[in-house]
């Protein structure tokens, strides 16, 4: 196993190498000035753009500055925003765990709602349960999920009051003390029930919405895979020595049907890290994804490359240990 | 089935709970007249929502308009120029004017303390100055185009030679932008390799002001608490000043506007126009629909046929359709009647406007030799601003029927800022927004017209050039007298709807709204979001 982790890293790093170097690239041909944008715009003074491109090395050419950023790199230095004028690692400490935690509540909804659901579908195929699901993840899936938001935000705040409107944490409270950056874990750590409580509500709406689109891509994954297994002779073979169908399901269908499941559930965590943008947007979340998009608007190259790089670690581990597990929930499969 | 009762779980717990977090804030009586301070400490916190972020605290390098929200609070400038339109002492308090025009004397404010408690003098302001001149961005160019040198003859005198005299000098000084006084001590002991602080100011605060910042987030909000050494506090008369206020960037326009109404925020500044009918029937809100002094300018590409034939562009300027572009903007938009927003000096209401009248427009088109078609332009503008989209879809339909084909393209800021410098790639027809960094004429169309300041030397992105306007310009800015610089800004004016370098469309709208119960708000007719903190009371 330490053959395949090692080789898949190594793979791993190169990869990333080639997507530093076709970001850094495009993001250097796109039309446009970092600079004019960071001075403020197109009313910037042409004295205030020089100063702010000498100020951030933007005078200096292209291979220098591609030098000089990847030995920071090297160094664990993602380099500087042109537009925040702040380090990018410190950005990326700002924002990502605000994103991370938005997504690692929306994988368990998916992982807690969709599986479950999704075998429930299976074991009642073609029934009211089934159609009903079937109903509702085309509409998570092909409704725009901004629009769910924002319908969201009418009724459970407007209306119902029952859920914040956005943002972390309510207006003036003191955040817990840093650990993780996850309010949710560095509350109750220190023992702030009243802010976990209150970061948990915060949560929940942006958590659900988000999670929305992943849930019905899983529930039918779930629902597929297991009327495939169920097909299969050993199941029959287990019916026909008369076990109950519960533990036929539960004990012989479900483990076997849930493998490729793990695989899209970490697929599916990445691709919730990189789209929460728009959730970000609705709900006032300070998270990354505002971030990244704001940085490739306004051609700021070492975030766009800070987040690439962060986003593409972040993809390659969970590929990693998704294979890991893979070959740990099936005994066929051996690392090669 | 277990993981569905324990997400079940956790909804209605936090549904149930929700009580609690919202709480509903106790509000005075908001037919009260405020005279008796408000016991209810919640009365002394106020929550302002704008749309747009702060990147830095530093009032030498932060040149966005989220700076009228909070640097004029936190840093003070010798003079400032009022809601009222007038400019009054602040950190200086008097000042005068030598007979040549060219030597600014200020006394400055006896018994200020900065917020480290180091006490403000001459020398401290010219610090402060040299340093946002060092940094050389921002509006810095207010002081370094203009200063020959700064002198502090005693401890509260400061005289500023400039290098040749300037009419607006006081005018362009107030501006929120025009680097505010920070803390030399601050500066000193906070230098990092040379950098002036400026790592430091990007996150800290340090000035004179009524309010300090005490919480910044990035992007995020900044709190605000009061500085009960502020000298001004008697002057203010505030029954209730408010102890601290966030200003927090909300960008989405739907989510200002539920924070709003539902009293999880007191001001918001980023509704769309559009919903002000809707907020005008809460009779818990009050709606200020605002025409700001950013102006929506269509500028023409003067270098470049075919909008270098004067006939065309004055033909473009008949073809467009004014009355619905105003009412497409809403709210308090305003059609632009010269190139200055009414109230500034050199407004005159007497000036002509080009009116829609497709007649004269295919006239001049035939006389510029376009009679029979074959007019093809291109219109650019900048992603996101959907109005501006709308307008120019309306003057197309009204080109089509003059046989002129206009076509309508949207690109990306970074692309868009670009094709600005160099005329070849600028499309004929470029849409932007223009808003002064002080109330002067200067501040406008001396910025965007003279042609010595053409793009990528200047703001003149419609390359446009006419020495006469040039002159005219050149004396407006050394003129002393009110007026004969008014005199010669008419003379600009006339001259610029004859040649029509740009089409001035209307001035934008903003939306202010904020809760009944915030008393003492007095919109500023120049910076929409500078709100004045130390008279608004709840």
């Amino acid at each position: 196993m330490f053959r395949f982790v090692a080789r898949r890293l190594l793979y791993s790093l190169a990869g990333l190498a080639g997507v530093v170097v076709i970001t850094f690239v495009l993001s250097h041909v796109i039309p446009g000035d970092p600079a004019v944008l960071a001075a403020g715009g197109t009313r910037a003074r042409p004295e205030a753009v020089e100063a702010v491109r000498k100020q951030m090395g933007l005078d200096k050419p292209i291979l220098v500055q591609f030098v000089r950023y990847v030995s920071g790199l090297a160094q664990g230095d993602l380099g500087r925003s042109v537009r925040t004028r702040q380090p990018v690692n410190k950005d990326l400490a700002r924002y990502m765990p605000a994103t991370m935690e938005l997504a690692v509540v929306s994988i368990v909804i998916v992982a807690l709602v969709g599986v479950p659901l999704g075998v429930l579908a299976a074991v009642r195929r073609d029934g009211l349960l089934d159609q009903v699901l079937r109903v509702l993840s085309i509409a998570a899936v092909s409704l725009p999920v901004f629009w769910f938001a924002l319908l969201a935000q009418v009724l459970f705040y407007r209306h119902l009051q029952w859920l914040p409107v956005g943002n972390r944490l309510p207006l003036f409270a003191q955040v817990p003390p840093k650990l993780t950056g996850l309010y949710l874990i560095d509350s109750a750590m220190a023992g702030q029930w009243l802010t976990f409580k209150n970061a948990l509500l915060h949560l929940i709406l942006p958590a659900l919405i988000l999670a929305m689109g992943s849930l019905a891509m899983v529930l039918r994954m779930v629902r597929g895979s297991i009327l495939d297994v169920m097909r299969l002779d050993y199941v029959r073979t287990a019916r026909a020595k008369g076990l109950a169908e519960r533990v036929v399901i539960f004990k012989h269908v479900v483990r076997n049907a849930l493998i490729p499941v793990v695989t899209m559930l970490g697929l599916q965590f990445g691709g919730l890290l990189s789209g929460a943008v728009l959730i970000e947007v609705v709900f006032n979340w300070p998270g990354v994804g505002l971030y990244a998009v704001q940085s490739v608007v306004e051609l700021d190259y070492q975030p766009i490359l800070g987040v690439t790089i962060i986003i593409g670690v972040i993809y390659v581990v969970i590929n990693l240990l998704v294979d890991i597990l893979y070959a740990k929930l099936d005994a066929r499969i051996r690392f090669q | 089935m277990l993981s569905l009762v324990l997400v079940s779980a956790i909804f209605v717990t936090a549904c149930s709970s929700s009580s609690q977090e919202q709480e509903p804030q106790q509000q005075p009586d908001q037919n009260q007249t405020q005279t008796q301070p408000n016991k209810d400490p919640k009365s002394r916190q106020l929550v302002m929502l704008i749309p747009s972020e702060n990147s830095t605290l530093d009032p030498a390098t932060n040149y966005g308009i989220g700076a009228q929200a909070i640097l004029p609070w936190v840093y003070e400038t010798l003079v400032q120029y009022t809601a009222e339109g007038k400019i009054a002492p602040q950190l200086a308090t008097n000042w005068s004017v030598s007979g040549d025009g060219k030597v600014y004397s200020f006394q400055i404010r006896k018994g200020v303390k900065f917020h480290d408690g180091e006490p403000l003098n001459a020398q401290a302001v010219k610090t402060s100055l040299e340093r946002f001149m060092a940094i050389g961005e921002a509006a810095s160019y207010i002081y370094k185009d203009v200063v020959e040198k700064i002198d502090t003859p005693d401890d509260f005198t400061i005289t500023f030679t400039l290098k040749k005299p300037v009419g607006y000098f006081l005018l362009s000084i107030a501006s929120p932008w025009a680097g505010g006084i920070v803390s030399p001590k601050a500066i000193k002991e906070n230098e990092k390799k040379g950098d002036l602080a400026r790592e430091w100011f990007m996150g800290n605060t340090d000035g004179t002001g009524p309010y300090k910042v005490t919480e910044y987030v990035p992007k995020e909000h900044s709190i605000l608490e009061r500085n009960p050494a502020w000298w001004g506090w008697a002057e203010a008369k505030n029954p209730n000043p408010l102890e601290k206020i966030m200003v927090k960037t909300v960008t989405e326009a739907s989510t200002q506007r539920l924070m709003l109404e539902q009293g999880e925020a007191d001001m918001a500044f980023g509704i769309k126009v559009q919903d002000a009918p809707d907020l005008q029937k809460n009779a818990e809100l009050k709606v200020i629909p605002v025409s700001t002094t950013t102006a929506r300018i269509l500028a023409f590409n003067n270098a470049r046929k075919p909008t270098s034939d004067v006939k065309v562009r004055q033909a473009l300027s008949y073809a467009f359709p004014y009355d619905d572009a105003v009412a497409s903007y809403g709210g308090g938009s305003k059609r632009m009647v010269g190139q200055l927003p009414q109230g500034m000096i050199g407004f005159d209401s007497s000036l002509p406007v080009y009116t829609t009248n497709l007649d004269k427009a295919k006239q001049l088109l035939s006389d510029a030799g376009y009679g029979s078609g074959g007019l093809k332009l291109e219109l650019v503008w900048v992603t996101g601003e959907e109005d501006g989209r709308k307008v120019a879809e309306l003057w197309q339909a009204n080109l089509k029927k003059l046989g002129v084909v206009l076509n309508i393209k949207e690109v990306a800021i970074n692309a868009f800022s670009e094709m600005l410098d160099d005329p070849e790639k600028m499309p004929e027809i470029v849409a932007h927004m223009w808003g002064p960094d002080y109330p002067d004429f200067t501040g406008i169309v001396s910025i965007l017209y003279d042609g010595r300041q053409q793009k990528p030397n200047g703001n003149n992105m419609s390359f446009y050039q006419n020495k006469q306007v040039d002159a005219l310009l050149d004396k407006i800015s050394v003129e002393v007298e009110e007026a004969k610089r008014v005199e010669a800004m008419k003379q600009v004016q006339t001259l610029l709807l004859q040649d029509a370098p740009s089409l001035w469309v209307a001035y934008n709208p903003v939306l202010v709204a904020h809760r009944k119960n915030v008393q003492g708000h007095v919109q500023h007719p120049l910076f929409e979001y500078k709100v004045d903190f130390t008279a608004v009371h709840k």
